[in-house]
């Protein structure tokens, strides 16, 4: 590999990881330095909204925040670079823990993969399309169940 | 685009992180030698451990670990941000933890958490110089385990 295709390769993992510190750490204005303006983004398979970048800035705070504490463990990165653009496969196993309407918490652990379209701007690698594929859920409580029943 | 240091930086920091998991999943804590600074500050805090400088940290994860018969740290979202000879990282750790049980048998427990790092280069290679622990989610803690609450 050249040094380019290196460094391109590590820039796009490193934006992957960007995107699940920005969630798990509820830093959510580092979003803008991730997605393109006009990023399609459809987080369906996981019971969410599919729309462009600003609608789901908006939406993802408030949708988050029923959760104290989730992370979002990515691996299996598969990068396809084309010059100015590039491809990403990515699976991501994200362990929430769901406060219970009785008291009490209980861990639930999705899988999805991440489906992504990446452009090089002046500013660097951005993500300029992310789709969910769905792929495990596991002990979901029964009010959360249209995660799994949508899917 | 990244120059060939930074390429190499960030990889000899990525193996360092990965060798931390290494030297406690097979209790070789000599290894940790070659991990942190002798000065280096840890703290385990957010998990129920204790915090200090290297050595009393050392010499305290074996009979603390001892408990514990099988266990492993995947670490994954390891992101670094490097500024010449230092170097800060966050890195996600995944801590299943096989728990003996008062009663006979077992139970595993499944731990999250991040490491905040900071690095520094030394003449012979990256070391860790504090490495601090934030917890996530707890699932399937036995009721006798004292960890505090994330």
């Amino acid at each position: 590999m050249s040094l380019e295709e290196l460094s391109d390769r590590l820039e796009i993992r490193a934006l992957i990881v960007r995107y699940s510190n920005a969630l798990d750490a509820r830093r959510f204005e580092w979003l803008d330095e991730i997605f393109t303006p006009d990023a399609y983004i459809d987080y369906r398979a996981t019971g969410g909204i599919d729309g462009t970048y600003p609608k789901i800035r908006a939406w993802l705070p408030p949708a988050v925040g029923a959760f104290p504490h989730m992370c979002h463990l990515v691996g299996n990165i598969a990068i396809e670079l084309a010059g100015d653009r590039a491809r990403a496969r990515t699976l991501c196993l994200n362990p929430v823990e769901v406060p219970l309407a009785a008291g009490g918490k209980q861990v639930m652990l999705l899988a999805m993969w991440y489906q992504d379209e990446l452009l090089r701007t002046a500013g660097g690698w951005r993500m300029s399309r992310r789709v969910q594929d769905g792929c495990i859920s596991h002990n979901v409580p029964e009010h959360l169940a249209v995660l799994a029943a949508e899917r | 685009m990244l120059s060939l240091q930074e390429i190499s930086d960030r990889l000899e920091i990525e193996q360092l992180i990965v060798r931390y998991s290494n030297c406690i999943d097979q209790r070789n804590w000599d290894g940790l030698d070659q991990v942190f600074t002798p000065d280096a500050y840890i703290d385990y805090r957010a998990l129920g451990g204790i915090d200090g400088r290297y050595p009393q940290v050392k010499a305290w994860l074996g009979p603390a670990l001892a408990n514990f018969p099988h266990y492993c740290h995947l670490v994954g979202n390891i992101e670094i941000t490097l500024a010449g000879d230092s170097a800060s990282a966050r890195t996600l750790c995944i801590n299943p933890m096989d728990t003996p049980l008062p009663a006979g048998g077992s139970q595993v427990m499944f731990l999250g958490l991040w490491y905040k790092d900071k690095f520094t280069r030394t003449p012979r290679g990256w070391r860790m110089s504090e490495r601090v622990e934030e917890g996530c989610f707890q699932h399937n803690v036995p009721p006798h385990m004292a960890i505090p609450a994330a």
